[in-house]
Order: structure tokens, then C-alpha cells, then sequence
């Protein structure tokens, strides 16, 4: 078994919520609430979950864009949040992001050229005659062409942008990128592109991927391991196959079943979720489920069930007292 | 037409790269408002630095007053006064003392003045009409005469624009005040963005403590009463502050800088009122986009690159609030330069008889029903110049903006 790039436990970000004239500290928003998991050498682990049920928030978080609240993060067994200054420039050069908007993450001021330059001018690599042949063939990589370098963002489609996006965050060589919905503002035919080349991307350059993404059917075709979250927390990780045929978590099975099929009818849909998801600030009393889950139980709403292995099966681990091992 | 197929050649000339200079000028070209807004900029610029030769070549002394010609008319000769005339004499004979000897000895002999003594000879001559003099000059009919006749040209002024209520010449005095209006209204603009500039930056990107303390300051000086402030301020004298923190008479007179600063006292003291009291503004409006901007994604990519603090102020925030930039120059050009009147009028600002727009302007409200024009030419300048500033700023935008750049 490969050894594990980033290993991240207890990870929280919580964001105070302050009022009043003197800002006092009323209380948190728990986008990412005591979250533990590790992403092996060269695979892609999918983060899946709803809209703000923290996946972005655990991105940025991961990449030190926010400052965790606690926790800790081994990144190449190194411990990553004890790095700061000059060293903490050094090892972001390692770890890189693609965003979601591909119109807001390019400085609409700067060239094609330009902005892909700016990491070696960054870190200070390479002759400015040198910088510009990387940066082209960059650009041939990520399928644009070279003849591009002087053109503006605004001048190119949302693929062709996240292209370059993607070049950006490839151009440092770095092991791992963090990939924040990076299609999910794309159109489908567009997506697949987009996928594919981050899937040669990875074959060629030995990348792992934590791709974050609401997109069940995207999570699919790209990862290898899958952890779905729910209101800050992971309720359920395991491969993609084992995840896909046999899922354990009420809410895993929710969205799966949710994903619309060729051939079947409305009348399948029969594990819909119903209600919202509740506030982030306030969640729910032991199981943050609970409130919507078809499997309720009295525990459920006392009691927190901790991720554990699903029963014959080590790689999979599910939050969830009716799976969990000696639970009930 | 347009379903002609384009060559291979014609597409390579379509995707050519163009240097960034040469697409901004381009685009700033087809601004026409623009362009002519830049070209009367220009055009001031050159009058400002030209005015000591306007000056020299017209004869013009922004500050010769003439009692007798107050109030003239635009395109009216005036005679000089007699003050003015002697000087002139006094002048040639300075300049050319052996043929003014020789012309007093020749009006002396033949009895053409009646001069008690011979030094006076010229005097009276210049003191006759100027047809009378002239035709004592031609019956000489020596070279000294011709010579000396030039002096009476010099004794009628033409004046272009009128004269205002001493007699000077309107249009010197726009002349020179070019220079010092223009001169701080452009100082001041560009001086007070760029402290908004860094207030604004430093308050947006850094937030928190600093945020609340350059903005608490940014407040408290937009809610000062500006005027009696002003006044106050305007009272302090060079030269009684320079001997309080112990540098005496002595020293600021060797100094180069400090007299330098004390002889333009009035004008520089101004610059640095009207800063004080113009930067907040900018501040403001920077720091506002600075916000919006430092949550965009390509900040984000950027710190996640390992840039530094710095590079993305300067790289990214810089770029993108240039438009605000730009806005608030071209407005405060015109603002400082009707500050600058303000503060004139009562008299703290540019002292007379040092003209400035602003201080003609409002000396001519006094007797704006008998000298209309007198209000009208600085104000019409001051029209001219602000517009040309928000025109030039309005087409700048317009060209630096990649995305209205069209290949």
C-alpha cells in the first residue's frame, strides 16, 4: 500500500459569529467540525456532500488559505500547520488549488502569460527567457495553444479559463492539488474535457488529487477513494466501488439514489431526503442526521457515533450507529 | 464580404501579439474627448512653463500696475503711467547712455524741450503726446531719434484680454496663474491618491486592527471642520515654526531646501493644507474595493502560490483599483484647484499680487456687473482644465481596461 501524502486529524475550522458594539463572541459557524481522514500517494479522494456542508471550507482549510481552529495536518510527514514564514512559502509550492470559479480565480488585468509566469517569478525559478518556454509548453499541456501567452482571461471560454487554471496550479510540479469544483461551473460536454485532462494530468505528473465536488457522477468517474460530508462532518469514507454498491451511511444511500439513471423512472427515487439542512451554528443534538434520517433511533439524538470501520471491511468507515461496529 | 475565407497569413496577423503600450494608445486614440482633453492639458502645461517668455516677448509684467487703465476692455491700448514712463527713459539711458547723451545735447541746442537742465531733456520728451514727441524725434532726424522712438512703442500696452482693477494685464496674469494653479491642482491629486492609495490598501488587505485604526483616522479627519482648521494652519509662519523647533535665521538662510521653502511659504503651505484634507476620499473607495477584491479567487491563488504580502498588493490589488485610482485623480485636480480659489478668497491661500485662477476669480466678484470678464476668464480656465482632466481620466480607463480591448 502506498504511504499516505497528507494525513489530517481532528480538523476543525469554526468561524465566530460576533456582535454587538464591543464584538463579542456569541457563537461558531462549525464549517469543519473535528474531521479526520488521510489521502494516499496518488490516488484522488472525492469529497462529496451538499452545498455548505463545509467541502470548500475543508479545501482551503487543508491548504492553510484558512487557519484551522484545531487539529492537525501531516502533510509528507511533515506537520504542516507548524510551518510559518519563509519555510510555509517554501512547502506551498507542494501543494496547489484549482477553484471553482474559472472567471475569479484569473486577475483579469494580468496576460495568459503573465499569470502563469507569476509562480517561477514567485519562488524566484528559471530565467525570464526560460520562464516563458515553461510557461508555453505549459500551455500545450493543458491542450491550449502557445500562441495564447499575450491573450486575457476574459478572452477565452470558462474550459479554455480552467485550463489555465489548471496549468497555474501545475506549473510548480507540486504532489498535491486540491481541486474546488473545479467543473461544477461548466457546461457537461465541457466537464468531461476538463476531467480528462486532469486524469492524464495525474498519469503524467504523478498528482494526488482531493477533489471537492457536489457532483456524485463527477466524484465517480474521477476517484479512487470517496468521503462524503454532512454538516461539517465526514459521515462516511470508503473506495469508490464499495461506496457506489454498497453504501451504509442513510445519507450516502440518500444521494446515491438521487442520482438520476437512464431508464428508471420517477417512481425509484424512494429514498429522497426530506427537510433542510439544519443551521451550522446550531447543529443538531448527537448525530447531526438525525432530524432527517428514515432510521432514527433514540440514540441517534444523545449520542455523536465516531467513524468507525463497517464490519469485514477496514477501508470503509461510516459515522452512523446502526453500521458501526458495536453499535446498538 | 465577410464569408471570404481568410488567409493563413491574414489569421497569423490577426493573433499577432501587439506590445501593451502600443493597445492602450491605440485605444485611447479612438476616445476623440479624450485626446482633446490631453492635448489642452498640454497646451497649459506649455503655457505654464512658457510664461516667463510669454512674459519677455509680449512685455507684460503680471504685476505693473497702471492706475490710469483699470478696467479696460479685452483688445484695448492703454498709455502708461508716468511712473512707468520714466522707468522706461531711464532704461534706454541705462541701455544706451552714449546716444541718449548725444539726443539730450541735440534737444538741448535746438530748443525742442523746454528743459531747465539737460538731464530732464528726455523726461519732457516722453512726458508730450506721443504725436507731438514723435514729430520733435523726426525733425532730429539723427539715429539716436530713431532709436529713442522705439521707446514710445513700449509706452502703450496692448492689452488682449483687459485689465483689472489696478491696471494690470488680464492675460499675463492668466499666464502666470496657470502655473500655479495647475501646478497644485496636479500636485495635490496625484499627492493625495497616493496616500489614499496606502491608507485605503493597508486598511482593505490587512483588516482588523489596522483597518479600524487608519479608518478611525480617515473619519475623524472627514468630520473636522475643514475652514477654521485652514485658518488656523494657514497662520503658522514659516519662519516663526522654523526658529520654535531651534533652527535659526542663520541656518534656513544657508540652507538651499528651507529658504527655498520659505520663499514659496504661501504656496506650499497650501499644497500641504489642501493634502491633509483631500486624501480620505480615495481611502475610502480604495479600501471598499480592496475588500471586494481580496475574497476573489485569484488573490487566493495567489497566496496559495506563496506570494508575499506585497506582490499581491502590488501585482493584483494595484492593477484592479485603478480605475478608482484614476477617477479620483481626475476629480481632485479639479477640486484642488477650486480649493485652492476657495482658500484664496480668504486669504489664506496663494497671496496677492501672486495671481492664481482662484484669486482672480473671486476678486473679480466685486465688480462683476462693470467687468464681467474679469470673473469669466479664470472661470472659463478653471471649466476648461477640470473637464480636460475628467475627459483624459474618463478615456485612460477606457484604454488600460483589457476587457474593452478589441484586436
Amino acid at each position: 500500500m502506498s504511504q499516505n501524502i497528507l494525513e489530517v486529524k481532528n480538523l476543525s475550522k469554526f468561524f465566530p459569529i460576533k456582535k454587538g458594539l464591543f464584538l463579542r463572541h456569541v457563537a461558531d459557524v462549525r464549517a469543519v467540525d473535528y474531521v479526520s481522514f488521510h489521502v494516499r500517494q496518488g490516488e484522488t479522494l472525492g469529497l462529496v456532500g451538499e452545498s455548505g456542508c463545509g467541502k470548500s471550507t475543508l479545501g482551503r482549510t487543508l491548504i492553510r488559505l484558512y487557519e484551522p481552529t484545531s487539529g492537525s495536518i501531516r502533510f509528507k510527514g511533515e506537520d504542516f500547520l507548524k510551518v510559518r514564514g519563509e519555510s510555509l512559502r517554501k512547502m506551498r509550492k507542494d501543494m496547489q488549488m484549482i477553484f471553482q470559479d474559472p472567471y475569479a480565480s484569473l486577475d483579469p488585468r494580468m496576460t495568459v502569460g503573465q499569470i502563469l509566469t507569476q509562480p517561477f517569478e514567485i519562488h524566484n525559478i528559471m530565467t525570464p527567457s526560460e520562464r516563458l518556454e515553461r510557461v508555453k509548453q505549459l500551455l500545450e499541456t493543458v491542450g491550449l495553444k502557445a500562441s495564447h501567452v499575450n491573450r486575457y482571461p476574459h478572452e477565452f471560454s470558462g474550459g479554455q479559463r480552467q485550463r489555465i487554471s489548471i496549468a497555474r496550479a501545475i506549473a510548480l510540479n507540486p504532489s498535491l492539488v486540491i481541486a474546488d469544483e473545479p467543473v461544477s461551473a461548466l457546461d457537461v460536454s465541457i466537464q468531461a474535457q476538463i476531467l480528462n485532462l486532469m486524469k492524464d494530468l495525474q498519469e503524467k505528473l504523478k498528482l494526488t488529487y482531493v477533489f471537492i465536488s457536489h457532483d456524485l457522477s463527477v466524484i465517480e468517474h474521477l476517484c479512487d477513494r470517496i468521503a462524503v460530508m454532512y454538516l461539517g462532518k465526514i459521515v462516511e469514507i470508503a473506495t469508490r466501488d464499495e461506496l457506489f454498491s454498497n453504501p451504509k451511511h442513510p445519507y450516502t444511500q440518500a444521494l446515491i439514489s438521487a442520482i438520476p439513471r437512464v431508464g428508471e423512472g420517477k417512481k425509484k427515487m424512494k429514498k429522497s431526503l426530506s427537510g433542510e439542512v439544519p443551521s451550522p451554528i446550531n447543529p443538531p443534538s448527537g448525530c447531526h442526521f438525525h432530524p432527517r434520517c428514515a432510521h432514527k433511533k433514540d440514540i441517534c439524538s444523545q449520542k455523536a457515533p465516531a467513524l468507525e470501520s463497517v464490519t469485514g471491511n477496514s477501508e470503509h468507515r461510516s459515522a452512523c450507529w446502526l453500521t458501526t461496529q458495536g453499535g446498538l | 464580404m465577410s464569408d471570404k475565407q481568410l488567409s493563413q497569413k491574414e489569421i497569423q496577423a490577426l493573433e499577432q501579439y501587439l506590445p501593451m503600450w502600443k493597445i492602450v494608445f491605440g485605444q485611447f486614440l479612438q476616445h476623440k474627448m479624450a485626446v482633446v482633453g490631453l492635448i489642452t492639458i498640454l497646451i497649459f502645461v506649455a503655457i505654464a512653463l512658457l510664461a516667463p517668455v510669454i512674459s519677455a516677448v509680449t512685455g507684460l509684467d503680471p504685476n505693473r500696475q497702471n492706475p490710469l487703465a483699470r478696467y479696460l476692455k479685452p483688445g484695448t491700448v492703454a498709455p502708461l503711467g508716468s511712473s512707468q514712463k520714466e522707468e522706461a527713459v531711464l532704461n534706454f539711458e541705462n541701455r544706451e547712455p552714449q546716444a541718449a547723451q548725444a539726443l539730450r545735447a541735440d534737444l538741448m541746442s535746438k530748443q525742442l524741450v523746454q528743459s531747465v537742465r539737460e538731464e530732464d531733456a528726455l523726461y519732457d520728451l516722453a512726458f508730450l503726446e506721443k504725436n507731438q514727441a514723435l514729430e520733435v524725434l523726426k525733425k532730429l532726424k539723427t539715429p539716436e531719434a530713431k532709436k529713442f522712438e522705439k521707446v514710445f512703442d513700449s509706452f502703450e500696452t496692448y492689452h488682449l484680454l483687459g485689465t483689472d482693477d489696478t491696471g494690470r494685464d488680464v492675460f499675463i496674469r492668466l499666464v502666470y496663474g496657470t502655473r500655479v494653479s495647475l501646478g497644485i491642482g496636479v500636485v495635490v491629486a496625484i499627492m493625495a491618491t497616493l496616500i489614499g492609495l496606502i491608507v485605503g490598501a493597508l486598511a482593505g488587505f490587512y483588516g482588523g486592527f489596522i483597518d479600524s485604526a487608519l479608518m478611525r483616522i480617515t473619519d475623524s479627519l472627514l468630520s473636522l471642520p475643514t475652514i477654521p482648521l485652514l485658518i488656523l494652519m494657514a497662520a503658522i509662519k514659516g519662519k516663526d515654526f522654523l526658529e520654535k523647533i531651534g533652527i535659526d535665521e542663520q541656518e534656513y538662510t544657508s540652507s538651499a531646501v528651507l529658504s527655498f521653502l520659505l520663499e514659496n511659504e504661501a504656496i506650499i503651505k497650501l499644497v500641504f493644507i489642501l493634502l491633509i484634507f483631500s486624501w480620505m476620499t480615495t481611502a475610502r473607495l480604495v479600501r471598499g474595493s480592496i475588500l471586494s477584491l481580496k475574497e476573489r479567487e485569484f488573490i487566493l491563488a495567489a497566496k496559495t502560490l506563496g506570494a508575499k504580502d506585497s506582490t499581491i498588493i502590488v501585482r493584483h490589488l494595484f492593477p484592479n483599483v485603478i480605475s478608482v485610482i484614476l477617477v479620483s485623480v481626475t476629480l481632485k485636480v479639479g477640486d484642488s484647484i477650486l480649493f485652492e480659489a476657495a482658500m484664496s478668497f480668504l486669504g489664506l491661500g496663494v497671496q496677492p499680487p501672486t495671481p492664481s485662477w482662484g484669486n482672480m476669480l473671486f476678486n473679480a466678484q466685486d465688480l462683476i456687473q462693470e467687468a464681467p470678464f474679469l470673473a469669466i476668464l479664470p472661470g472659463l480656465l478653471i471649466l476648461a482644465v477640470t473637464l480636460s482632466f475628467n475627459y483624459l481620466g474618463d478615456g485612460l480607463q477606457d484604454a488600460i481596461d483589457p476587457k474593452a480591448i478589441r484586436r
